[in-house]
């Protein structure tokens, strides 16, 4: 009976813990911590969180609980995020819930999403220059575009062992957009910049929102064929919410579809990042090269903004370049307080929201473009 | 990072791996892409005002 109770008790959690989980269930805390106190992305932060509590308990080997372990319940789920399809779904989802009248009403901001991706492409030398592979490089690069399921997509499908530490990266610097932008956006704008004033928006006609996913996906995927497995779905989604035949279906995917999905995919990503997985030097870089990535794509959205304010004879408000990002709807957000604080009367959230989505299907763009580069 | 034994950091790495033309490639794709959907949906409105005032006509000679 005593060998039976020793046998036991070497298999607990507390004599199997190494100090590589402890770190990782104090990173937990933090992540819970931004999410519920101080409610920062908390619909991925939670998950995120929770699934690092997850993948950072300490089991024994072989009996089939690791997310590692060929044969456990976690390893069968990751399968969806390996595969890309929890990203893909999610990509349905964000189709349905997205207006896009706002883009269509000044397409000229879209210019902003694409300036914004230039983040991705000065990683991408950064993390080669950091020593990565060319692989391994485009995985890091894609944080830049600010978008968690194209980095977890991209990451899948070119450099699966780094999955975890890019998804917590890039969900960390989206959820940590009001302490990151901001500075950024102060430090590339003049007071006079942040006080301009954008014209109203016309409004779009029910017949061209329904032409544009249509338009958009035939154009995009003509041109970048491996951005498929996530623009195909924005498109669909946003077909079902706009074409009014098919109110069921985007209701669905904009609810159950999506929250399961984000669910899996967050809970997921969190439990992939077991302690002796996932703290190292490659880590630490990602980190460093992600904040890097982030603020380059913020600066270079503004840069551009001020840029075409040269040719533009109705001028863009400056601000609108930091929410090329395609963090929906955190930068679109942080622009709309910032365009506030200097002026009350100053609206620029729906001018921001056409640049965020634009952004998202600039950095699914890029996403394809790395991932076809890389074959 | 482990895989790359004679070059394993900075500029030569970069070069080693065509990164340059990696990055100013990819940065050129993703701006021609956007500016060609801009310029498309742009379009979008003339073209459908433009279809139904065709199709208006057609209806008031019949």
């Amino acid at each position: 009976m005593i060998d039976l109770l020793i046998q036991f008790l070497s298999n607990t959690g507390y004599a199997l813990v190494d100090y590589r989980n402890i770190i990782m269930i104090l990173i937990a805390f933090v992540l819970i911590y931004l999410a519920v106190a101080k409610n920062y992305e908390p619909l991925l932060l939670a998950p995120i969180g929770f699934g690092v509590l997850l993948g950072n308990i300490p089991v024994f080997q072989g009996f089939g609980l690791g997310i590692y372990e060929d044969n456990s319940v976690l390893h069968y789920l990751y399968f969806g995020v390996t595969s890309g399809i929890y990203p893909s779904i999610i990509f349905l989802g964000l189709g349905a819930m997205t207006d896009f009248s706002s883009l269509l009403a000044r397409p000229v901001l879209m210019l902003l999403g694409a300036a914004a991706q230039l983040g991705i492409f000065f990683t991408l030398l950064g993390a080669l220059a950091f020593g990565f592979t060319p692989k391994e490089a485009a995985s890091v690069a894609i944080i830049g575009g600010a978008d968690g399921p194209t980095s977890i997509f991209l990451t899948a499908r070119l450099a699966p062992h780094l999955i975890g530490s890019v998804a917590i990266a890039a969900y960390s610097y989206m959820a940590l957009i009001p302490v990151i932008q901001p500075p950024i956006m102060r430090l590339l704008t003049t007071r006079k910049e942040r006080l301009i004033r954008m014209e109203q928006l016309r409004i779009v006609s029910q017949k061209e929102k329904i032409i544009f996913p249509i338009a958009a996906f035939l154009l995009c995927c003509f041109l970048a064929p491996a951005s498929l497995p996530l623009l195909g779905p924005l498109f669909l989604g946003n077909f079902f919410k706009e074409c009014g035949v098919t109110e069921r279906l985007a209701e669905t995917a904009r609810t159950a579809v999506i929250n399961t999905a984000t669910i899996a995919l967050g809970t997921l990503v969190g439990a992939s990042t077991q302690g002796d997985v996932f703290l190292n030097k490659q880590s630490i870089f990602i980190f460093i090269l992600g904040a890097v990535a982030f603020s380059i794509a913020t600066g270079s959205g503004i840069l551009f903004a001020k840029f075409m304010n040269l040719f533009l004879k109705s001028k863009i408000n400056p601000l609108l370049g930091a929410a090329g990002v395609s963090a929906v709807p955190g930068s679109a957000r942080e622009v709309q307080v910032m365009g506030c604080k200097e002026d009350k009367h100053n609206f620029l959230l729906m001018h921001a929201m056409a640049c965020n989505s634009s952004g998202v299907i600039g950095s699914a763009i890029g996403a394809g473009i790395l991932w076809s580069f890389m074959h | 990072m482990l895989g790359i034994e004679h070059i394993t950091t900075g500029i030569e790495n970069i070069t080693a791996h065509n990164g340059w033309a990696m990055a100013i490639t990819g940065g050129l794709i993703v701006f021609a892409g956007l500016s060609l959907l801009s310029f498309a949906i742009a379009q979008l409105h003339k073209i459908i005002l433009f279809i139904e005032k065709i199709t208006q006509k057609e209806k008031t000679n019949t």
